[in-house]
């Protein structure tokens, strides 16, 4: 055992002067009596006790002494052997398997009484910090001795719905210069370079599939248990039949035999109503499964929820279904109606070549005549939301008139912004930008493709209430009419315009933060989750999915007015269900768990002292 | 209080004037015996015997009912009160609120008492102290010209050290006096050896014995607690133990029982007993014993 503080060990002198004042204190006092021989006819049955009356004395004092000598050297802040004096971060994996139940409770509670233990292990003489790991690492406290603090962190560690996500550990291994390179490594405390240190992850043993990084020391919690659930969905309606809802599922599950349990389809209304629309029995093979596909006929667009019959899993599996969660997917099966275009062109067939390009089996454009919500031409169109081709005329798209009918030549065109919605299907450099016009966008524009002199070649502008996108070319004299690229470009800056380039999903992961598309860059909204509380939003992107179930968005969308917007989030996380059955890696050696020395010394001086001053009672009142 | 103040006396002498008005006697042997015999009082009848004074036959009895008994008469005499205070150390003791000596002062005054009235009424008085033997206090004395002497005798007594042996010393005194007479006895009675034998001893050879028992709360109660040296006040003796307030109630208990013990052994022998404590004026003890007609069993 080594010291912390052996300079405080001179304390046990103190042991000296004890001695001395006890021998002087437990002389009792002398009373005279009239009737010591009752005295003696009383005593005369309690000889049994004469060793322990005798012997009294000197346990009092090996009381005493033992008391000081334990304060002495928790004074001294011993260590156990071998602790070393490293700085200790301790992750709680709060993945969601961490929420399975199984031997000895709910393993993220295991997890945090084994972390319990090592924080009371240091004692005040070493440092740690806590933090937890799911889809991402997030510090949970400040790199401390105090292991009070450390407790309290741990304490308010709740698990999450996120799969675990190994890649994240290697963050933790890094030096901290590497950390504060990385982006949620800012918040890591900053561990004192001249220790060793030491990363000690607590978890069931879910780790994505992967091994643990070199470096992270592993204390798995949790027994093996029986589990199945759903690890993958999706919806999405046919482009054939518009009507019929396909979806799409897998499932795996930890028991040693197959199951056979029935998966319920369930359609949500807007009210939360819920309506059995399928029920398709499933056998369930162990480990994962073949993803498979139903289809559902009349289906609405809205909330869906599969759904593996619960009671059914109860019976089928030994102990019952270990993580309820992985049971319910939440889908949102989205139709959207094609986008309208309107062509406004002297010569309009190519444009409307373009637009019934896509009117076919997806639906995604449609052209229509008189007011679309996106107007296609060239020239100074004249619509709120328009795809400019060939700008000419006076119009809120540009600045002037573009250079006048004097075309000028395009040497080496910049692309300035490749993944925009508007161009990153294309490649722009292969355009021939033929009959170009000098011209200056508007303030507030963005430009994707810009001449060698500055010219913008293509960009998108907006103002209060619309947007439009300038393609600076003659498609006539440039022939881009015969590009592949130009239905293409057509379609990616229409559905830009209506606000649909990156439409939402049928599902998100938790910790998914997605971007709600056709919002308003100065957004303001209001978020509705599965717990029914409204919270206020400003951007456009969501914070991290933390619950699962569906979400309901209401908020500012681009070009005006107010929008909603649907959400589901599902766990879908195959090692989450998959519960990696632990396969108990041996406990990181050298690592003092429970109370430390010097909490056993005090706890032993307390019971020293207790044991002292009930003696010392007994002799001073009997 | 000295036992020779006047003032003493003077409250001696009162007692002695409630003696005469409660007893209602003369002067001269006017202390009633329990002995039957030629007096003037009647007593008792008795079977007539062989050489009784058939002056003392009841001829009216004999004409009623045709058979011969005589009269009997309360004997008056001169009867010898020997007083015997306990003077070991245990009636020396502190009381409990520090003040030494206050049961021995108190048995000593009570013997005064007795005596003064016995003295008074010519009575033969003798005053004995019990210890480890028994020393003469006030010898052999009768007449009221011995009360001095007496209360004298008793001041200067002093507590001895050692047991108190009781029952040796009543040996002793039965030895010194054959002549029957009251014996009154003022102790604690915690006697080591017990009493049972000397109390027998003493009815055994037809003495009237009374005893007084004075003990205060430090005789019969238990205060302290804890670790204590336990000293015998009378031997000096020590015992070192731990009272609890377990142990403290089987003293209390234990005293309770040997003061019981003391009052079979009274009611046995046909001994009266008085219990008192010091803080009891000794002049209302005397009151109380002369108003119930005597020290009676």
């Amino acid at each position: 055992m080594t010291f912390a503080s052996p300079w405080m060990l001179w304390s046990l002198l103190a042991l000296v002067p004890l001695a001395a004042a006890y021998f002087l204190k437990v002389r009792p006092r002398r009373r005279p009596t009239t009737a010591l021989f009752l005295w003696e006819r009383i005593l005369e049955d309690r000889k049994a006790n004469r060793l322990w009356q005798r012997l009294r004395s000197i346990w009092s004092l090996l009381l005493m002494a033992a008391a000081v000598g334990a304060v002495g050297l928790a004074l001294g802040e011993p260590r156990w052997p071998g602790q070393s004096p490293s700085d200790l971060l301790i992750v709680i994996d709060n993945s969601a398997s961490m929420r399975a139940s199984g031997e000895g409770g709910v393993r993220i509670e295991l997890a945090k009484r084994e972390a319990r233990n090592l924080a009371r292990a240091l004692g005040s003489v070493q440092r740690a910090a806590v933090a937890t790991a799911a889809g991402r690492v997030r510090y949970a406290s400040h790199l401390t001795e105090n292991p009070r603090e450390l407790i309290a962190a741990i304490d308010a560690i709740e698990p999450t719905y996120e799969a675990f996500n190994a890649e994240v550990l290697a963050g933790l291994t890094n030096s901290p210069e590497e950390e504060n390179a990385e982006g949620e490594a800012n918040n890591a405390p900053s561990l004192d370079d001249a220790l060793p240190r030491r990363i000690v992850l607590i978890t069931d043993g879910v780790l994505g599939g992967q091994p643990a990084p070199e470096g992270v020391e592993l204390i798995a919690v949790g027994g093996k248990r029986e589990n199945a659930g759903i690890v993958g969905a999706d919806a999405e309606f046919s482009p054939i039949d518009r009507g019929e809802l396909t979806v799409y599922y897998q499932t795996a599950s930890t028991a040693p035999e197959a199951i056979d349990v029935d998966l319920l389809v369930w359609s949500v209304d807007g009210e939360g109503e819920r309506r059995l629309a399928r029920v398709v029995p499933l056998v369930i093979e162990p480990g994962l499964n073949v993803a498979k596909t139903l289809s559902v006929s009349d289906a609405e667009p809205g909330s869906w929820q599969l759904e593996l019959d619960a009671d059914q899993l109860a019976d089928r599996l030994d102990g019952g279904d270990a993580l309820p969660d992985d049971n319910t997917a939440w889908l949102v099966a989205r139709r959207p109606p094609p986008v309208s275009v309107a062509v406004s062109s002297a010569d309009p067939y190519f444009f409307e070549q373009s637009v019934r390009a896509f009117t076919g089996s997806g639906g995604l454009l449609q052209l229509v005549t008189g007011d679309g919500e996106v107007t296609l031409g060239s020239g100074a169109v004249p619509a709120d939301r328009a795809v400019v081709f060939h700008p000419g005329g006076a119009s809120p798209w540009w600045e002037g008139e573009p250079g006048g009918d004097v075309d000028f030549e395009v040497g080496a065109p910049r692309v300035l912004d490749a993944q925009h919605p508007v161009i990153r299907r294309i490649d722009p450099l292969l355009i021939n930008y033929v009959g170009a016009r000098r011209l200056k966008a508007p303030p507030g524009a963005r430009v994707l493709v810009e001449a060698d002199d500055g010219t913008p070649l293509i960009y998108t502008a907006s103002r209060a209430g619309g947007g439009a996108v300038v393609v600076n070319l003659d498609p006539v004299a440039s022939e881009f009419y015969f590009s592949a690229w130009f239905p293409v470009l057509v379609h990616a800056a229409a559905e830009h315009l209506a606000g649909r380039e990156e439409p939402l999903r049928s599902v998100y992961r938790p910790g998914q933060s997605p971007r709600l598309p056709g919002a308003a860059e100065a957004f303001t909204g209001q978020v509705t989750g599965p717990t029914g509380e409204p919270a206020s939003i400003e951007t456009p992107r969501l914070a991290d999915l933390a619950e699962l179930g569906d979400y309901q968005v209401t908020g500012t969308a681009r070009g005006g007015g107010e929008r909603n917007w649907r959400l589901a989030c599902s766990l879908l996380a195959e090692n989450e269900t998959l519960l990696s059955p632990p396969k108990k890696p041996p406990r990181p050696a050298d690592l003092a768990s429970g109370s430390p020395p010097a909490g056993w010394l005090v706890a032993l001086a307390i019971a020293a002292a207790t044991a002292e001053s009930i003696l010392y009672h007994r002799r001073k009142v009997g | 209080m000295k036992l020779t103040d006047p003032e003493f006396i003077r409250r001696l002498d009162s007692l002695y004037l409630l003696a005469r008005k409660v007893l209602g006697g003369t002067l001269q042997a006017d202390r009633r015996s329990t002995k039957k015999g030629s007096g003037v009082t009647f007593a008792d009848y008795s079977e007539y015997y062989y050489g009784a004074d058939y002056r003392a036959i009841d001829w009216r009895v004999y004409a009623r009912f045709d058979s011969l008994v005589v009269k009997l008469f309360e004997l008056e005499e001169d009867a010898t009160i020997y007083i015997l205070v306990d003077t070991s150390r245990s009636m020396g003791s502190a009381d409990p609120q520090g003040r030494a000596g206050q049961k021995f002062l108190y048995a000593r005054q009570l013997a005064a008492a007795i005596g003064y009235i016995g003295l008074n009424s010519l009575d033969r008085v003798a005053v004995y102290g019990l210890g480890d033997s028994l020393t003469t206090l006030a010898g052999v004395a009768r007449g009221r010209g011995k009360v001095l002497p007496m209360l004298r005798g008793l001041e200067q007594a002093a507590t001895h050290p050692g047991d108190t042996r009781f029952n040796n010393c009543c040996r002793v005194f039965q030895a010194r006096h054959t002549r029957r007479g009251m014996v009154v006895v003022l102790s604690d009675f915690l006697f080591p050896d017990g009493f049972d034998e000397g109390l027998k001893l003493l009815g055994f050879h037809g003495h009237d014995v009374y005893a007084l028992q004075v003990q205060d709360e430090n005789d019969t109660r238990c205060d302290h607690k804890g670790d204590a040296l336990l000293e015998c006040v009378e031997t000096g003796r020590q015992k070192r133990v731990t009272i609890s307030p377990k142990e403290a109630r089987a003293y209390e208990r234990a005293v309770e029982d040997w003061n019981a013990s003391l009052r079979r052994c009274c009611v046995r022998q046909r001994i009266g007993l008085a219990s008192v404590t010091p803080d009891t004026p000794f002049e209302q003890v005397i009151r109380n014993i002369l108003r119930r007609g005597g020290l009676v069993a």
